[in-house]
């Protein structure tokens, strides 16, 4: 306990008027779309396990962009290259990567004699399409060997069979995507399935130099998490950790993906909650009266969820986002799949108009409208430590899928 | 010249026995036309298509399970498809599911501007309907209905899986 004298009365008084300054600073802060950011960070803990990921900075494609980079190896190999750029997404599984940032070969995989491709069709409408080649991956100092990726590639076997969709469709530069591939690191270990591998899909099709058709994918063959096929002890999923960002915005944020969940020192979450999935890899969450499925994604550069009824759209070009007079805080209650354990959570919205005529990156408070679902998207992520459990895979917490945080 | 007619049962179990040619898989009615033709076809072919827990005075429901996607089509007290969602590791084939709004809600995609956000969420409008879709990589969800066919009092957005 302090005991009160004449000096430290003073001292008191110095940096109660200090917390002041810091805390209408902070304030001026949060409202102005101007100010210059700053750039926030946690600490990196050691480890061959430990990836540094950026938000902003570097990363900087579109408003709340996180990137990683990993070392891709033809398999078996010392022929590497570092690739940067990479989104880091909780919502997808499995690397893929644009052939125009490819400087080295990689191994075609082959089903049988054939070659295969794949397709990633997105709700846009959007889809990339590129043949599944092998990898070496080492992310952090840890690798995982001979590993599917897709390499993206518009103009593959003849460009993309007409059942994925037209090359007008195709996503085929890095500067439209605003990345060089994705690092999808999220709760299953391959990106479709039994689904792909007991019947012809639209995501996978055997090919031919000219033309591919839709056939069955055995699971093995499938683009996979490469989180999954790291060593022992680190292949059981992830950890995403970012630090808090003022509500005004940042220039930057840097945090870290730690592979492995406790299994050493630096992955345990102790304190934190498990929040099973259903097989799909979704939740429930509940606002503003009603209960709707919901996802947490890295991926999603902001909250998507049914919020018309409280807060005003925006117009124009933004207007699938929230644009309310002020900083807006809300809250929701997060369950499990099955609403046996749940938590309360409060989030904010600032406007999208300011938000995109701010100088800044990154955005703890950019929200959108959709009325059917609760998308926890990059905002979410920011001052908080979210654990992502693989399907199947075992840890101190249970059996994937799951969230933890 | 094309004679706009409304839509008829006649003209369900065309477009549903060209659906039974075109794919064995495609037991689903329409939206927008009625469905007891399709609940036959369904029926001879021994496809999966069981009553939903959902169904209350204002509609019907039926859900339809297709290789790890569940379709559920809304019926309303016409025996009309007012609205379907669906939710699973592959979107279904719109264009059989959306039947002769397919036209306009693919135009209307086309000239939705793309971004960061319309990957993973995308609402579309047009004059006649509203397609809703949302989610990650194994757990596409979708939601399309026609306005002007919604039961009165049916909270329809609450209606998606």
């Amino acid at each position: 306990m302090i005991k009160l004298t004449k000096r430290n009365l003073k001292e008191a008084f110095f940096l109660i008027a200090i917390l002041m300054w810091t805390g209408c600073s902070q304030n001026s802060f949060s409202t102005s779309s101007t100010s210059a950011g700053g750039n926030y960070s946690v600490s990196v803990p050691a480890g061959s396990n430990v990836m540094e990921v950026t938000v902003g900075g570097a990363c900087s494609g579109y408003i709340n962009e996180i990137c990683a980079s990993v070392t891709i190896c033809t398999p078996g190999t010392t022929t590497c290259q570092t690739i940067d750029n990479l989104l880091v997404d909780t919502g997808s599984y499995g690397l893929r990567v644009f052939k125009s940032v490819l400087s080295i070969s990689l191994s075609p995989e082959t089903n049988g004699s054939n070659t295969y491709g794949t397709c990633v069709s997105y709700m846009d409408g959007s889809i990339q399409w590129g043949s599944v080649q092998k990898a070496d991956i080492t992310m952090g100092s840890l690798t995982a060997s001979s590993v599917p990726i897709q390499v993206i590639d518009g103009s593959f076997a003849g460009g993309p069979n007409s059942n994925c969709g037209t090359a007008s469709q195709v996503e085929n530069s890095p500067s439209a995507a605003g990345f060089n591939g994705i690092l999808g690191v999220g709760l299953f270990a391959e990106d479709c399935g039994t689904a792909c591998s007991s019947a012809a899909t639209k995501y996978y099709y055997l090919c031919s130099s000219s033309s591919c058709s839709e056939a069955a994918m055995p699971i093995s063959l499938q683009v996979t998490n490469p989180v999954s096929m790291l060593p022992n002890g680190y292949n059981n999923g992830v950890i995403l950790q970012l630090p808090d960002v003022p509500t005004g915005g940042a220039a930057s944020a840097t945090g870290v993906l730690i592979m492995g969940i406790g299994t050493s020192t630096n992955n345990t979450m102790s304190g934190a909650v498990m929040y099973a999935t259903d097989s799909s890899g979704d939740i429930v969450t509940a606002f503003n009266g009603s209960r709707k499925s919901a996802f947490i994604d890295s991926g999603s550069n902001g909250l998507y969820f049914p919020g018309s009824a409280v807060l005003t759209t925006c117009s124009g070009s933004l207007s699938s986002f929230f644009c309310p007079a002020s900083l807006t805080t809300l809250s929701a209650t997060i369950y499990n799949a099955v609403q046996t354990v749940s938590s309360s959570t409060s989030f904010y919205v600032l406007s999208a108009n300011t938000i995109y005529a701010g100088s800044n990156s990154v955005y703890p408070d950019l929200g959108g409208d959709y009325s059917t679902g609760f998308d926890w998207g990059l905002p979410f992520f920011f001052g908080k430590t979210i654990g992502f459990g693989i399907d199947g895979k075992a840890s101190t917490f249970g059996t994937g899928p799951y969230y933890v945080f | 010249m094309k004679e706009h007619k409304g839509p008829g049962p006649v003209r369900g179990i065309q477009i549903a026995l060209a659906l039974c040619l075109l794919s064995s898989s495609s037991v689903f009615a329409v939206l927008g036309q009625r469905s007891d033709s399709v609940v036959k076809m369904a029926t001879s072919m021994k496809a999966k298509i069981k009553a939903a827990s959902t169904s209350s005075s204002a509609y019907t429901a039926q859900d339809v399970e297709l290789n790890g996607t569940k379709i559920r089509e809304y019926l309303n007290s016409d025996g009309v498809v007012f609205a379907v969602a669906w939710q699973g590791v592959i979107e279904p084939d719109l264009s059989s599911l959306l039947g002769d709004y397919y036209t306009e809600y693919s135009q209307a995609l086309r000239t939705t501007e793309k971004s960061a956000a319309t990957k993973r969420n995308l609402n579309i409008e047009t004059t006649r309907m509203k397609v809703r879709k949302f989610g990650h990589m194994r757990s596409w969800h979708g939601l399309a209905y026609v306005s002007s066919l919604v039961p009165e009092g049916v909270s329809v957005e609450d209606l998606s899986l």
